[in-house]
């Protein structure tokens, strides 16, 4: 049973996480792996919170329960924290570090805890948590746009996930259109970049 | 040829529609059933199926009986919609029951448990209950698609209607699927044999085809064949769709198949009595779980051993996920509950328009235009004008209109007469806002009503409208008072209205229809030219926090109170319309 990975991508509407947790299936599917998602549509998608999982080896239940990711794709960090329950102390975390502040803390009232704060609380409980400015990776690549498939390269750089770079890159070219290609192969490269060096 | 492919649920059911020579489709959008037609309209187009005639209906009483006239012709035919829109088609349900079909005729209603996107948690197979039908109930995309050759197979053997009841987590899940393609599909000719008593019967005939509906049941109820497990367990758990798939993971975890037989449902209703009795036998403790509602378990006539929804084993609401699952069976097996970690008090996110949106000026206006209103709203991406305080109800599709018109008799010869400004969406307005306009001007209801038009059925992923004139809808309804207002125009969307509460409340004349129109900006399809001003915060800004509280822009943010706002660049889509919003002049446009 262990031989499954098992991800956990999380997000604001708007962010591409839907398209990050396709990215990584479609890959594995390539790669001949059996494959099961799970994804929100409709009211969600309007700027509420994304939860996607993506399993990698035969599943029956298509939803991830709580403490069985191992890893989580974190769009935004106050999400980081409301999806830490799918986590177990092994997994690995990888974080953006940019903040989207719901309007519950924007008009008054709610409060948004530091980015510090969040950080320390994530690796008291997970070891492996990574924070890191991925919308500025993005935006080194060429387009913001792309900052969910750097957070797929850097996931794929750091060796998490058991498929090859150019099942990845051969994966963009078909889910993406033309236009999109080369500045989307770029994000992923500076992502797998950069999870290299975390895992040294 | 047959290949691998990762598909949504959705598709996976209408890859397996095409695949079994589906030939009359029809459906209206809802969340989570929307792909399923989508997908049909897609691979029609891309493999160029003409013996499928595929069409996004008004409604899904209009989508049930153009499909119903495929079955009755012989053909292969289907209906999809969300489970509130087999409210909708609940009357041609009912008695297609009871008329039966030639072709293979399947109703797939995607239920919402949790709720996810929709205004109840009902359970479809209920209504198959209720109709006298068979449902079946799929736990992956995978069974999904390979129902849907059983739902034609029994329709066609007993010439019945029978449903498919996928769940959110099916509808929305990806799985890899084995495809077979569609090249040996057999087109046959459609034939319609005159048969009054059947097709058009009269009451004394209904009460025959009653008896006839009964006897088909009896048959496809002993027929459905679940396997029980024979490993002498006493214990056992019946469980159906998206509820047995994690009930399985949960009893893998904790190795308890040598304790508990798990039994699979696939067909939850008919359930052959001689079954039921075979599990009350052989166990000495029983449990249901299913979504959302006690259909199984119903139908257990000694509930002595059965635990479920209906003695509070189950919660009476809700998704049953994993965890909760685990703890259910946890607690029914009396084994030590797991140690969960309580989630923190964390700043909620609530979905909200988008940047740019055309409907947000609407409801600012009529907020600021109609400040003591009573604002009846409907079912779209605009039931979020409840954020910027000028959606008061959301009842169903089209109900903004009857409901205008039933406050306004509420209200009237009252000294305090609220304005009435109701709010709907075009989609919504073809679909079930016509008879109530008519309704209302019939009897004497004086209201402004605004639809909200952005050209396409928005919230669902854009699926297409009737390509009629709404202005000339709403004059046919007998409506005088139509105007048309450009959203992005809020000076003159503010008197427009104005106009409009003249005509409806001071001059008592009756109902006032302003047509807000403005395509939507996420709809990749419309040509449509959007202006681009960039905006920027000035030195006058106090604050004070009105755009962001009445205007409610996610691109327009206050990082503490009483500090400047802040636009950001990323989201702001550059429609201008704050500029006019701000009571200090504090928004500026960079020349």
């Amino acid at each position: 049973m262990d031989d499954m990975v098992r991800v956990f991508c999380v997000g604001v509407g708007g962010q591409g996480v839907l398209l990050a947790s396709r990215l990584i299936g479609e890959t594995a599917l390539l790669e001949g792996l059996r494959v099961s998602m799970s994804e929100v549509h409709g009211m969600a998608q309007r700027g509420g919170v994304v939860e996607t999982s993506v399993v990698l080896g035969k599943r029956y239940s298509p939803v991830l329960s709580d403490g069985e990711a191992d890893i989580m794709l974190a769009f935004e960090p106050l999400e980081a924290l409301r999806g830490i329950s799918r986590c177990h102390s092994e997994s690995v975390i990888v974080v953006n570090s940019v903040p989207i502040p719901p309007f519950t803390v924007t008009q008054g009232g709610q409060v948004y805890p530091e980015i510090e704060e969040i950080e320390k609380h994530l690796k008291d409980l997970v070891s492996k948590t990574f924070m890191l400015d991925a919308l500025r990776l993005a935006r080194d690549a060429g387009s913001e746009r792309s900052l969910n498939v750097v957070m797929v390269g850097i996931v794929a750089g750091m060796g998490c996930l058991p498929l090859k770079k150019d099942s990845f890159f051969q994966t963009i070219k078909k889910l993406l259109p033309p236009n999109l290609v080369e500045v989307n192969i770029k994000s992923f490269d500076l992502g797998y970049v950069v999870g290299r060096e975390l895992t040294r | 040829m047959a290949e691998r492919k990762i598909l949504l649920g959705n598709e996976a059911i209408a890859y397996g529609l095409i695949e079994e020579g589906c030939r009359i489709a029809a459906s209206y959008p809802g969340t989570p059933a929307s792909e399923i037609m989508g997908t049909l309209v897609r691979l029609k187009d891309s493999e160029s199926i003409e013996w499928l005639h595929v069409e996004w209906s008004i409604n899904e009483k209009v989508a049930f009986e153009t499909a119903l006239a495929g079955a009755y012709s012989g053909l292969r035919s289907a209906v999809m919609m969300k489970q509130v829109g087999l409210n909708v088609a609940s009357d041609p349900l009912m008695s297609a029951a009871y008329t039966g079909v030639k072709g293979g005729f399947t109703i797939i209603s995607a239920d919402d448990p949790g709720p996810h996107s929709s205004q109840t948690e009902q359970d479809s197979r209920f209504y198959a209950m209720l109709a006298k039908i068979p449902v079946l109930d799929p736990s992956s995309p995978e069974e999904a698609k390979n129902m849907v050759s059983t739902a034609f197979a029994t329709s066609e053997k007993y010439e019945i209607p029978v449903m498919i009841r996928p769940t959110t987590r099916v509808c929305h899940a990806r799985q890899d699927v084995i495809v077979k393609g569609y090249q040996h599909v057999e087109t046959k000719s459609p034939t319609f044999e005159k048969n009054p008593s059947r097709w058009a019967a009269t009451p004394k005939f209904r009460f025959l085809l009653h008896k006839q509906l009964n006897e088909k049941l009896r048959e496809i109820a002993s027929a459905n064949e679940i396997s029980i497990p024979g490993n002498g367990s006493t214990t056992c758990i019946l469980a159906s769709g998206v509820a047995w798939a994690n009930a399985k993971e949960v009893m893998d975890e904790l190795n308890l198949h040598d304790r508990v037989h798990l039994i699979k449902v696939n067909m939850p209703y008919p359930l052959p009595d001689s079954f039921l009795k075979t599990v009350l036998n052989a166990h000495q403790k029983v449990l249901v779980l299913e979504e959302t509602y006690p259909v199984i378990e119903y139908q257990f006539r000694d509930r002595q051993k059965v635990s479920g929804r209906l003695d509070g084993t189950v919660p009476s609401q809700g998704e049953l996920l994993p965890e909760k699952i685990e703890d259910i069976i946890r607690s029914w097996l009396g084994i030590e509950q797991a140690k969960r970690p309580v989630p923190e008090d964390l700043p909620t996110r609530r979905p909200t328009l988008c940047p740019g949106c055309g409907h947000r000026p609407v409801f600012y206006a009529i907020r600021k235009v109609f400040p003591k209103g009573i604002y009846p709203g409907d079912i779209g991406c605009y039931t979020l004008g409840i954020n910027i305080g000028a959606v008061d109800t959301v009842l169903c599709m089209g109900a903004s209109i009857a409901q205008a018109a039933g406050f306004f008799h509420s209200f009237n010869g009252n000294d305090k007469m609220p304005p009435i400004v109701a709010t709907i969406g075009d989609s919504t307005f073809f679909h079930a806002g016509i008879p109530p306009l008519i309704n209302g001007v019939v009897q004497g209801a004086r209201f402004v009503l605004v639809i909200l038009d952005n050209r396409t059925t928005a919230m669902t992923g854009h699926q297409p409208i009737p390509p009629i004139s709404i202005e000339n809808m709403v004059r046919a309804c007998g409506v005088e008072f139509v105007r048309v207002a450009d959203p992005y125009d809020l000076k003159s969307l503010e008197e427009i209205l104005k106009e409009a509460g003249k005509y409806a409340f001071e001059d008592k004349k009756g109902i006032a229809v302003v047509i807000a129109r403005k395509p939507c900006r996420m709809d990749r399809r419309a040509q449509h030219r959007f202006p681009e001003i960039e905006v920027f915060i000035t030195d006058e800004c106090n604050g004070c926090g009105y755009c962001v509280e009445r205007f409610e822009c996610p691109a327009i943010s206050l990082p503490k109170k009483k500090e400047p706002a802040v636009i950001d660049p990323v989201l702001c889509v550059r429609c201008g319309v704050c500029v006019d919003v701000c009571p200090f002049e504090a928004i500026g446009v960079k020349k």
